[in-house]
């Protein structure tokens, strides 16, 4: 055994820098069958779910819960049509949604407004924050619903109603994350830029705001699922038109494939919404590494 | 008992490919000895303890620790890892902790009791047994963590950078009590470092790894005096000649070797 | 209590004055009629007669009973799910996934289809309010597993724990500060979800209350059932964010 104490591998070439840069700066080309087997190895479990409803559907009927196959074509009915001229969807489909998200951007915008002025006061000093945080936390735990008829006294029955329900409803979310975000910037940040001496507005814009965004952003994209849902139940009471009017229509007029269909529609404009929110945030966060938790 | 590496390679495939971490590497370490494992980033060093403690499959070839084959964690095998931080339990007492390194051999209470003080005495942290890990500082953390190893009186000690989180003062301290350690516990030891020092230091022998790909490029016996001794084993004219034999096949693989004990690539 | 908490409380009842004191400004103007915003003293002195009311106490007993009966449903199903989905390493992603999806349809556009399917009584209450905090307990454990420093996995194997052991001493406490979150965030949303369902139809709690009161034009009397509930919020959030800090504390995971 001691001669195996004395080996040697072969000669091989001189490690090269090269190949460790290149390794670093070239990317994996994604085919479209990598991508496809990477959707599916995520979606099957929600395909699986999908496939148990609609066996109990078909099994037990009861016309709560009509058969997922059922849904999908009253869906297909619902929002879609075969005229190319407008985008093949159909005519339901621009009398709610259109109105319905245009509300929701219209009250979330103004509560991005609102929320993140509030919360970058909040954050910067924390007196402020003192001062006001049992207040913000009043407001947090009044459910919207209590405040309707408040609002329907204020605005009379108008778009006001909604937009200001919404807008209150996540405020105070998005409020909150800003001044956790701007509270926890690195000190050391702070300090070199004191040392640099910036004008106010440089610290502002180029120092505070991207330290914080990743707090910003989480908050954003949890307030914009919350305010979706508060556009579908401010809809569901105090409206004409929408998709959460249609839902509560349909509920009260016992059409409950229609009302399931609306609900697919609303699930995936969560979905695409919540999309939309992640190439943002890739685009704009990429100078922050997040490693473990990033891959769920 | 002798711990044999026999052909063993390990690879790594993925849809990119295959990454050979380790190719051909074959070595035994006698009972008793103090083998240092050095190389650069990514020679595999890391990849061939883990091999060793049975924490990672390898891809071909075999490990055995006498008679008995290594396929995953085995009896008579201890680890210290790199970040103490990062292995010990925080929410666990000292005690505690050291007592769940030998929950797998069911000891009676007197013996695990014994098993524990005696640890803690040999890594200098006697009545820290009801501290938490983060009341300490990180040398004393990191000692906790060999302590843990000790614990179920090994036959085989691997550690894998275990200094590398640590200031250059504890390090020194830590180096002379792993050797104490080894000394008290009569245990064969494989230690794992980027340190070249560090591994002249310790060693009764330097294995030195090369990357791309991960291979082992030199055996290297240390034939230094024992005990050995921060300043004096390093004031020794045979400490710098090893030193800068290890620091040329690490850092520059093609350069001629020194005369004494090495062989060119 | 320290200084700093008796600064900070001292701090928020400041900051809650000035915002009464402002209110009270905009009535006192004539800026809104007092039949939609009355006076902060009208609500004031209503409030005494709102806490003397034994219905009251009633009508709150069967909202927090409800509350907490969804609560204890609600984290006990998602932990235990979310363990084993955490732990599995196949799932984990998917779960999400599957996760995600379905959370878009608001529990309040279910409050309909609860009242056909369980009637108006508590069930239909602590249905809505499982469903919606299910996924964000579910979400946060699962993401307590997922965190498991790796190392310390790997220190486990090497001792040959078993798989109950690597549960309960390693899986467990890394997972504990992430579910604790996951709960207090669950907490706050369950109460707005359950009065939002007694708002829109239940038959009895304290959400109701507030709706007899506005219907009965006695808004003052609405107002501060409404302030009640918010109090009941804060005090409920103060208490779960102490626990979260406690529980962080004591497992110490940085």
């Amino acid at each position: 055994m001691a001669e195996l104490a004395q080996t040697l591998n072969p000669a091989v070439a001189a490690p090269e820098v090269a190949p460790a840069v290149a390794a670093l700066t070239s990317r994996p080309t994604l085919s479209a069958g990598r991508m496809l087997r990477r959707f599916a190895s995520r979606a099957w479990l929600l395909v699986a779910l999908l496939i148990v409803w609609e066996v109990i559907a078909r099994l037990s009927p009861t016309v709560f819960f009509p058969p997922f196959t059922v849904v999908i074509g009253q869906f297909a009915s619902d929002w879609f049509t075969p005229d190319p001229t407008t985008f093949f969807l159909s005519e339901n489909f621009y009398n709610a949604v259109p109105i319905s998200l245009w509300r929701l951007a219209r009250g979330w915008g103004l509560a991005v407004i609102l929320g993140v002025s509030i919360g970058f006061l909040l954050g910067r000093s924390p007196v402020v924050r003192l001062l006001y945080s049992p207040i913000i936390r009043f407001w947090m735990s009044v459910p919207n619903a209590a405040l309707l008829p408040i609002a329907i006294q204020f605005f009379g029955v108008s778009e006001a109603v909604t937009i200001f329900l919404i807008c209150f409803g996540s405020m105070w979310l998005i409020a909150i994350n800003t001044a956790d975000g701007v509270s926890g910037v690195d000190q050391d940040w702070l300090r070199t830029a004191r040392s640099l001496h910036l004008p106010r507005r440089t610290l502002y814009t180029r120092v505070i705001l991207p330290a914080a965004s990743p707090h910003i952003l989480a908050g954003l994209r949890i307030s914009v699922g919350f305010a979706l849902i508060l556009m579908i139940v401010a809809e569901l009471y105090a409206t004409t038109a929408g998709l959460g009017h249609d839902v509560a229509l349909y509920q009260q007029t016992f059409r409950y494939k229609q009302m399931w269909s609306a609900f697919v529609l609303i699930a995936l404009l969560g979905i695409g919404i919540n999309v939309a929110f992640d190439l943002v945030e890739t685009r704009l966060l990429r100078w922050q590494r997040r490693a473990g938790l990033a891959s769920l | 008992m002798d711990m044999t590496i026999a052909g063993v390679t390990k690879t790594y495939d993925s849809a990119r490919g295959s990454k050979i971490a380790l190719t051909e590497t074959s070595f035994v370490i006698g009972q008793g000895e103090f083998v240092s494992i050095v190389g650069p980033s990514g020679c595999g060093k890391s990849t061939l303890l883990m091999m060793m403690a049975g924490l990672l499959p390898v891809s071909s070839g075999s490990i055995h620790l006498g008679d008995t084959r290594i396929t995953g964690p085995a009896e008579g095998l201890s680890v210290v890892f790199q970040e103490y931080g990062r292995s010990l339990f925080p929410w666990m007492t000292v005690e505690k902790n050291l007592a769940m390194a030998v929950v797998a051999d069911k000891l009676s209470k007197a013996v695990l009791a014994e098993r524990i003080t005696r640890a803690l005495h040999s890594v200098g942290l006697e009545g820290s047994e009801k501290l938490y890990p983060w009341q300490m500082s990180g040398g004393m953390q990191q000692r906790v963590a060999i302590a843990r190893a000790v614990v179920a009186e090994p036959k085989v000690l691997l550690m894998d950078e275990p200094f590398a989180a640590v200031d250059a003062q504890t390090r020194a301290d830590l180096e002379d009590l792993v050797l104490r350690i080894r000394d008290e516990y009569k245990v064969t030891i494989a230690l794992v470092t980027h340190d070249i020092d560090e591994s002249v230091y310790l060693g009764d022998r330097v294995l030195v790894l090369g990357a791309n790909p991960g291979r082992v490029i030199a055996d290297i016996p240390v034939d230094l005096p024992s005990p050995r001794e921060q300043v004096e084993t390093k004031r020794l004219p045979a400490f710098a000649d090893l030193r800068s034999d290890v620091f040329q096949l690490v850092m520059r693989p093609k350069a001629p070797a020194h005369a004494s004990g090495t062989v060119a690539p | 209590m320290n200084t700093t908490t008796i600064r900070g409380i001292g701090l928020g009842i400041l900051g809650t004055a000035s915002v009464v004191a402002v209110w009270a400004l905009i009535v006192e103007l004539g800026l809104v009629s007092s039949a939609s915003l009355p006076s902060p003293f009208s609500v004031a002195a209503s409030l005494p007669v709102l806490l003397t009311d034994p219905n009251f106490y009633r009508s709150l007993a069967d909202t927090l009973g409800a509350w907490l009966a969804a609560m204890v449903i609600a984290s006990v199903s998602a932990i235990v799910l979310g363990m084993i989905i955490g732990t599995v390493k196949f799932l984990s992603a998917p779960a999400m996934v599957a996760v995600n999806a379905l959370r878009s349809i608001p529990s309040s556009a279910l409050i309909p289809i609860a009242i056909l399917i369980f009637g108006l009584g508590s069930a239909m209450k602590i249905a809505v309010a499982v469903y919606a905090v299910f996924a964000i307990v579910l979400i946060n454990t699962i993401y307590g597993v997922a965190g498991r420093e790796p190392m310390r996995v790997d220190a486990a194997r090497s001792m040959r724990w078993t798989w109950w052991q690597q549960y309960l001493h390693l899986t467990l406490p890394s997972a504990t500060p992430s579910i604790v979150t996951g709960i207090r965030l669950a907490s706050g949303i369950s109460l707005v979800v359950v009065i939002s369902t007694e708002l829109l139809g239940a038959r009895s709690g304290i959400g109701i209350t507030i709706v007899q009161y506005q219907q009965a034009l006695r808004v003052e009397m609405a107002y501060a059932a409404i302030t009640m509930v918010g109090i009941v919020g804060v005090i409920l959030y103060s208490v779960l964010a102490a626990v979260e800090r406690a529980t962080i504390d004591r497992i110490r995971l940085g």
